[in-house]
């Protein structure tokens, strides 16, 4: 127990041996600083099949914002050359109007890029703020709003949509909004598991011993933590987004003719599928690849991102 | 038991249960001790006995379940608004995992400024990085560590951190709870030197919870032993190591190794036997006599209560 005893007298450093040094200061403009967004790149780049996705999506965003400058106007009929195949002047042929197919593949990616980026935008706002104010404040609350989403999931969500969409006004807004209520379960699901996790980790436990109130402590420590989560939930929200604005388009509940989305095309396509089966091919080529790229990205960042906090 | 000094922490009767699956998990059960104000009291104990959940309760993290608890007169559990927010100033925690218990997303600067920002300690913002610059190098880091991320520091770098960041709030009071065990033996003397000199300097009031002996003895003025959620001794530091009187104190105390090979070959251990009961359903009577070798019947029947054997030590035990 007398750990004082130990204290030996220990033989002095030999000078010809050893050499004192200073410690040297650490020259200021070093930075190790590199935010989250740089390793989701660093990540990304490493991976060829992220890199294909990525080129894809980007090839079919930019080719659809600049639809406007093709040379045809995608509502005007052209009769004489109607259902004319694949050349040099209709990259993608024309349809049974004689419209550009290119053209309006083009104007069509635009609404299913438009409807599937915007109601994921709605849809992760409202599943992140359901989430975390369920799994934050649990007891009454978190029941009651578990309560809500169990019942909106267990809606069969298609029939629904079609029939608000018959009660609200047809329209690009209308349904972004209508895809994003029966869309944000699975987001706030995913949200609510890592709030009550982070919400009893010691650093949350430390702000709150600071004096930090809750909502400081939701935007400051909660919500940045599971950003990566939420990445992955809006990359796939997206797809299946996109998805469905296709189906309802494709069912006649979407964007209203003579607009075109790669749904609707892919309906009027229908009708000629035995004379030119080229037309059903392209809008659900492009549906496919964006989709699929969505999907593939959302997984590979979901492994990209999970072990951030050992790297 | 203690000279007319001012108290600073008095816990009276604090129970804390947990409930569980199968029941309910009696983690503190009916603890009292008071801490006056510029002293050490080290809370010891192995581990799963307690000590945290004791901690955390008395400085307001976790809600009580019975007992109270007072800081200066003021029932902890009961502050609301702008008091609770005046506790969270005087008050602060140093915590066990260093890992844990920094935002990964955030900078150094940011957790250091948090409680500086939340109590308006510092009007500027320049005037906040320069006092983060100053508390940096007060725990033995330097300014250039400001703008890094947590991931880029060692464990003892990021237990500095947690210091910095209690310290930023001028606080008089600081629960450390075991701030040193999840470093290495060369980096807890530096902690622990470091709290002794934060203390002087500042007249600071600690509890200081831990599970190694050794460590406990330099730092506190008096220790209390915890065992499944009772306290069953408690006493001045020198008094504990030289005569010690709950036959678990006295096994813990042999089980300390003594730095010098001739000693230590004769050192003679106390070694325990089975296992600790489970908190969820503790015998009936004293809490240790499962393990103790001197048990008797009235151990099994009845629970001990703490009270003095000599002035200034209480023991919980019926054998003396």
């Amino acid at each position: 127990m007398q750990s004082q005893n130990a204290a030996k007298s220990y033989t002095p450093i030999d000078p010809a041996r050893f050499r004192r040094v200073e410690q040297q200061p650490i020259p200021a403009g070093v930075s190790y600083e590199r935010g989250a967004f740089y390793h989701i790149l660093a990540s990304l780049r490493q991976n060829k099949l992220a890199v294909i996705c990525l080129v894809l999506l980007a090839i079919i965003t930019i080719a659809s914002l600049l639809a406007p400058l093709s040379p045809y106007d995608p509502d005007t009929y052209d009769l004489m050359n109607k259902l004319a195949p694949p050349s040099p002047q209709h990259l993608f042929g024309t349809d049974e109007l004689g419209r550009d197919y290119f053209t309006r593949a083009l104007y069509g990616g635009r609404v299913s890029l438009a409807v599937g980026f915007f109601s994921m935008l709605v849809s992760v706002t409202l599943g992140t703020i359901i989430g975390t104010v369920s799994g934050y404040l649990g007891g009454v609350v978190d029941m009651v709003l578990m309560r809500i989403l169990d019942i909106v999931m267990s809606v069969p969500t298609f029939l629904l949509i079609i029939i608000i969409n018959a009660y609200l006004k047809p329209g690009l807004s209308t349904m972004i909004f209508i895809i994003a209520i029966f869309a944000w379960m699975s987001v706030a699901r995913v949200v609510r598991a890592e709030t009550m996790s982070l919400k009893e980790r010691d650093f949350v436990l430390a702000a709150k011993n600071l004096g930090t109130s809750h909502l400081v402590i939701l935007f400051r420590h909660i919500i940045p933590n599971m950003s990566s989560s939420i990445i992955v939930a809006a990359s796939l929200s997206i797809a299946s987004a996109i998805l469905t604005e296709s189906s309802l388009s494709f069912l006649g509940f979407g964007v209203r003719l003579p607009t075109s989305s790669w749904g609707s095309m892919l309906q009027s396509a229908q009708g000629q599928i035995l004379y030119n089966p080229l037309l059903a091919v392209f809008p659900g080529l492009l549906i496919l690849i964006t989709v699929l790229s969505f999907n593939v990205l959302g997984d590979i960042l979901r492994n990209a991102l999970e072990p951030k906090l050992v790297k | 038991m203690l000279e007319p000094k001012e108290l600073s922490l008095e816990v009276t009767e604090l129970k804390k249960y947990f409930r569980v699956g199968g029941g309910t998990l009696k983690a503190v059960d009916g603890v009292s001790f008071s801490i006056a104000r510029g002293e050490t009291l080290g809370l010891v104990g192995e581990s799963g006995c307690g000590k945290t959940t004791c901690g955390r309760t008395c400085v307001g993290l976790y809600p009580k379940t019975a007992g109270q608890v007072r800081y200066r007169g003021q029932d902890v559990h009961r502050l609301r608004g702008s008091a609770r927010k005046a506790f969270t100033k005087q008050v602060q925690t140093i915590f066990q995992d260093p890992y844990a218990s920094l935002d990964p997303r955030l900078t150094v600067t940011d957790i250091i400024a948090e409680g500086i920002k939340n109590h308006n300690l510092c009007p500027g913002a320049k005037e906040r990085r320069e006092r983060v610059f100053d508390l940096l190098e007060q725990v033995g880091l330097n300014r250039e560590h400001a703008s890094r991320y947590i991931h880029e520091f060692s464990g003892g770098q990021r237990q500095r951190i947690g210091i910095a960041r209690a310290l930023a709030v001028d606080p008089e009071f600081i629960m450390c709870d075991e701030p040193i065990s999840a470093l290495d033996v060369s980096i807890q003397a530096q902690i622990v030197n470091l709290l002794i000199r934060l203390q002087r300097e500042r007249d600071l009031t600690y509890l200081f919870i831990a599970h190694d002996l050794s460590m406990v003895k330099h730092i506190s003025d008096r220790i209390a032993v915890m065992y499944l959620g009772v306290m069953v001794e408690l006493t001045s530091s020198e008094e504990l190591y030289t005569h010690p009187a709950h036959p678990y104190t006295k096994a813990l105390l042999s089980a300390i190794p003594i730095p010098d090979p001739k000693v230590e070959e004769r050192r003679v251990r106390t070694v325990l036997e089975g296992d600790v009961p489970s908190p969820i359903n503790p015998p009936q009577g004293c809490r240790f006599c499962g393990r103790c070798a001197m048990a008797t019947d009235r151990c099994a029947q009845e629970r001990p209560q703490l009270r003095e054997i000599s002035p200034g030590h209480l023991a919980a035990c019926h054998l003396i």
